[in-house]
């Protein structure tokens, strides 16, 4: 398993002799390297068969005129970190990579089904996907697409599908828990990098999933076999002889896990934010004008990246998806990412990835090291930041002090457009409501100290028919 | 998948989660157990998709000879 990361183009130390990626260490096959800010994946000797294969037999040209997996150059093989390699490829870039605790459910859903796809795919070209996990996905162009090229491996007869329960682990169980128990344990992936145990899921599972035959078989009896197995007391001897299995019942276990994926469904709806702009205090006035601000802001400041911080649906992020911007949509509601990557979908936006994220427990760097899976602020930072509507949830709702937005923000964009709500607009009253105002310090004076510690304020415009303020902000240099 | 095929699915399983044994005198690891499981799993749907496969042959040739048998009265 190995990931591609390019988001953030300045060289980091090291990176001149190529620097191996941090989560680049299972695969003997090959390795993901930086250099000079350009990302690479070497293959060893021991990958050099199924490369081969892959790019002999076709199923490579295959995926990637499908776009379902990312496409690469050979280049000079001199510029390899330890100078033992087979190949060096330099994959097309991709311009952000996230996680799958970052993904909504049909995200998670729609990237179980295209490593399915690609079994399938692969199994009809004598080829086989060693391993099966979303963090060899992306999210490009509007669809999920495969990263890691040296995934495949030459299919073996009566061997069965290696990847099986990495697949039942990291797609199957959390997306049977989002949609059967409670779309917020998708979180447990956070938890469980390599995917959530099949005995936790089977116990968290209600009853009645037990009458989905594929539940039951790839969940259920899969995870009891596993318990069963843990509790026999290890013992010193040879190996038994490894179980055969034809690539019929091969082929019958992938199409039974595309079926129980595809039945699996959930739909947003009952989450605090779900219809969030239709109980806004706006009029339809003053939501066209802000609407209009922050479009004139994102022209004028002409970013090539935007993080939308609390998004809703997406609104917002489409002014600059809209434009061609590399757009992120990071929204702490479930329901309001899942319809924005639904409309994603529907739009085909090539520009737009909606993602899970909250701000007051962002995602961290973890995995060994501390280096396998980056945090956002190693993503970072964007060249631009909308954080409209926002400020007063993480203040009031948070307590986090302006200070300390502020601060937090300059790591994460080089600009702001943002917006101030003060207490005396009807969403903060209603906060307030059965809170004791303890929040002295938020004054719209006191805000515009705050951030001037780390931005430049350029532009500070009232939003007509309401008693808000949108500005726009540059970091200072340095 | 109909009630009817979940219950085969279910009964058929259970039959073979029965008859196997993993080997007791070996070390198995949770990944050894879901490499022998998917073995029996894999055989349970294989067979089942003969059984869909075969089982809507049979009815269609059944379809078929009613239907010749129906013109031949006509």
């Amino acid at each position: 398993m190995t990931l591609l990361t390019t988001n953030n183009p300045a060289a980091r130390p090291g990176e001149a002799a190529g620097a191996v990626h941090g989560a680049s260490y299972r695969d003997p096959a090959g390795f993901v390297f930086t250099r000079g800010g350009v990302l690479y994946r070497q293959v060893n000797l021991a990958g050099r068969e199924d490369y081969d294969l892959l790019m002999s037999s076709g199923l490579y040209q295959t995926l990637a005129n499908a776009g379902d997996m990312v496409t690469h150059e050979e280049v000079d093989r001199s510029i390899s970190p330890d100078g033992r390699a087979y190949q060096v490829l330099q994959p097309a870039r991709v311009r952000f990579v996230s996680y799958p605790y970052e993904w909504s459910f049909s995200q998670l859903k729609d990237a179980a089904l295209l490593t399915l796809r690609l079994q399938k795919t692969a199994m009809e070209r004598g080829m086989s996907l060693k391993d099966a996990t979303p963090y060899n996905v992306v999210f490009e162009n509007g669809r999920p697409v495969l990263i890691d090229t040296l995934s495949f491996e030459r299919l073996k007869p009566g061997t069965p599908w290696v990847a099986y329960r990495q697949f039942c682990q990291l797609f199957l169980a959390p997306l049977a828990l989002m949609s059967r128990v409670d779309i917020r344990l998708g979180s447990l992936l956070r938890a469980h990098l390599d995917g959530v145990p099949l005995d936790l899921a089977s116990a968290l599972l209600p009853l009645r999933t037990r009458l989905t035959p594929g539940l039951l078989i790839h969940v259920h009896l899969h995870g009891a076999s596993e318990r069963r197995a843990a509790r026999k007391p290890p013992t010193i001897g040879a190996a038994p002889p490894k179980p055969q299995v034809g690539s019929n019942a091969v082929r019958a276990l992938v199409d039974s896990l595309e079926r129980t994926v595809r039945s699996l469904q959930w739909t947003p709806a009952g989450t605090v934010w779900a219809d969030y702009y239709e109980g806004t205090n706006y009029t339809d006035v003053a939501f066209e004008q802000k609407r209009q601000i922050v479009d004139a802001a994102i022209e004028r400041l002409a970013p090539a990246t935007v993080w939308d911080l609390g998004a809703n649906d997406g609104t917002f992020s489409r002014l600059a998806s809209r434009r061609g911007i590399t757009t992120l949509a990071f929204d702490i509601d479930p329901a309001a990412v899942e319809k924005n990557y639904r409309q994603v979908v529907k739009t085909q936006d090539r520009h737009l990835v909606p993602l899970l994220l909250d701000l007051t427990n962002p995602s961290t760097a973890c995995g060994w090291a501390h280096r396998e899976r980056d945090s956002l602020v190693d993503r970072g930072p964007a060249d631009l930041a909308l954080a409209l509507a926002l400020v007063h949830h993480l203040a009031i709702a948070h307590n986090v002090p302006l200070g300390r937005i502020a601060e937090h923000f300059a790591t994460l964009a080089r600009a702001l457009v943002i917006e101030f709500v003060p207490k005396s607009d009807s969403q903060v009253q209603r906060m307030l409501a059965t809170r004791e105002d303890v929040f002295t310090e938020y004054r719209q004076e006191a805000f515009e100290q705050a951030f001037s510690a780390w931005f430049r304020i350029e532009d500070a415009i009232p939003v007509r028919d309401s008693q808000r303020t949108v500005y726009v902000m540059r970091r200072h240099a340095g | 998948m109909g009630k009817a095929q979940a219950g085969w699915t279910f009964v058929a399983l259970l039959v073979l989660m029965s008859t196997w044994a993993a080997p007791a005198e070996a070390y198995v690891d949770p990944g050894s157990a879901s490499y022998a499981f998917q073995v029996i799993a894999g055989m349970a749907l294989g067979a089942m998709f003969l059984v869909r496969t075969y089982w809507s042959r049979l009815v269609a040739g059944i379809r078929s000879l009613v239907s010749r048998d129906a013109a031949h009265n006509e």
